[in-house]
């Protein structure tokens, strides 16, 4: 890792606190009214038929070059699954409407774009996020069309899916889970120790009683603590959790690209990082926010009592705390479990 | 007037450079972390001894019994 890269993994957690505390803070008070049910009731309702198994579906690139929504239908799975935001267009898609959608993300206007957007069209702010991401490359062209598709396949989902729904999250993402008839459950970020007198999360607590739950800093972390520590599934799948980019994507279609050569010009691909996977044999590109992404996921993992199965076959989440494996692997294990039982 | 504002003491030098010092590279951190801040991630990430969903104990009982 070069020097650059390393400056910038060692104070993602202070920049990532400098780009969404404030706007977190504001939203938590927007969606106040908004505040019914907690995961406190979720988990309540899961400790009554608590799932034996989760498959934590994230949104990176191997959702698209791995397709497991056609395993999972095809091994007829009766697990919980718990998809994060970017990756329920994807599903639905795919003629899978996962049980459980987890969000979070404070930003204004990009992720409405995830359960399809009613004010896309009149919105003028030449954002190119979406025909540059690699989360679910599909909305990226006919942009219009392809939300307006994903618009009425949420609405038409939405009485079946559970949001599991951080306070931080905009408004426009809260009204669009509300009026595609989703159930909502909430809880708040912890953005600080709750120990200090001045604790910003304990009076985020106080202004609304939603539990702080832990967010591993993106949405795909989330949704598996969600999957261990609210439903409190023992085993858990994940997949498109990739944190990094295949080998051969050329480093300009990178998330953070745009904003590293704005800051550092030449210097930009001194901060992107290479990882070899000794599992795939194969050497994936990350930036400094993803690869902050994984570590915490990999401290997570350490700490939770579930096992963690990564299934996403692509990417350069691995260590001593996930087992690597195939999604076909794990869905055969489950099925042999079951008939046991 | 300027007479009479004219300070009769003199900081310790070593102090008073260091307290300098360390605003200057307080603020220089502010502006360096205000201008990365677009290279962050989603959402912070706290986590203290292996907690993964906290709730205050004495707000829920006292949140409970007025309800």
């Amino acid at each position: 890792m070069k020097a650059l890269a390393k400056h910038l993994v060692d104070r993602m957690d202070r920049l990532t606190a400098a780009r969404s505390v404030e706007a977190a803070v504001k939203n938590v008070q927007a969606n106040q009214p908004y505040i019914r049910l907690t995961i406190a009731d979720l988990a309540a309702q899961a400790r009554r038929s608590p799932p034996d198994s989760a498959v934590v579906i994230g949104a990176g690139p191997s959702l698209h070059r791995r397709n497991p929504v056609a395993q999972l239908l095809e091994s007829g799975y009766e697990g919980a699954v718990v998809a994060a935001d970017g990756a329920l267009g994807y599903c639905l898609r795919n003629g899978l409407v996962p049980e459980y959608v987890v969000t979070l993300d404070p930003h204004p206007a990009r992720v409405c774009r995830w359960f399809g957007d009613p004010e896309l069209e009149s919105r003028r702010d030449g954002d190119d996020y979406f025909r540059r991401q690699d989360l679910d490359p599909y909305l990226g062209v006919e942009e219009f069309k392809r939300n307006r598709a994903l618009i009425e396949l949420v609405n038409r989902h939405g009485p079946s899916i559970k949001a599991i729904i951080c306070t931080s999250v905009a408004s426009n993402v809260t009204k669009r889970c509300v009026e595609s008839g989703m159930e909502l459950y909430w809880w708040n970020p912890l953005v600080d120790d709750v120990e200090q007198p001045k604790s910003l999360t304990r009076r985020l607590h106080r202004l609304n009683g939603a539990p702080c739950m832990v967010s591993g800093g993106n949405v795909g972390a989330s949704a598996w603590v969600a999957a261990s520590q609210v439903l409190g599934a023992r085993e858990i799948a994940v997949t498109g959790m990739d944190f990094s980019y295949p080998p051969g994507t050329p480093m300009e279609k990178t998330q953070y690209f745009k904003e590293l050569v704005e800051l550092f010009g030449k210097r930009a691909h001194d901060a992107l990082i290479v990882v070899r996977n000794p599992h795939l044999n194969e050497t994936w590109l990350t930036d400094p926010a993803y690869y902050w992404y994984r570590e915490t996921f990999l401290r997570l993992a350490a700490q939770a009592e579930a096992v963690t199965y990564n299934c996403t076959e692509g990417g350069i989440l691995f260590g001593k705390a996930v087992r690597w494996t195939s999604l076909r692997a794990f869905l055969a294990a489950r099925r042999a479990a079951e008939a046991v039982h | 007037m300027p007479k009479f504002l004219k300070g009769n003491y003199r900081l310790p030098k070593g102090k008073a450079t260091l307290a300098r010092k360390q605003a200057r590279k307080d603020l220089t951190q502010q502006f360096e972390e205000r201008a990365l801040a677009k290279l962050g991630g989603s959402l912070c990430f706290v986590m203290k001894k292996g907690t993964f969903v906290w709730t205050d104990e004495a707000d829920e009982g006292a949140r409970q019994a007025s309800g």
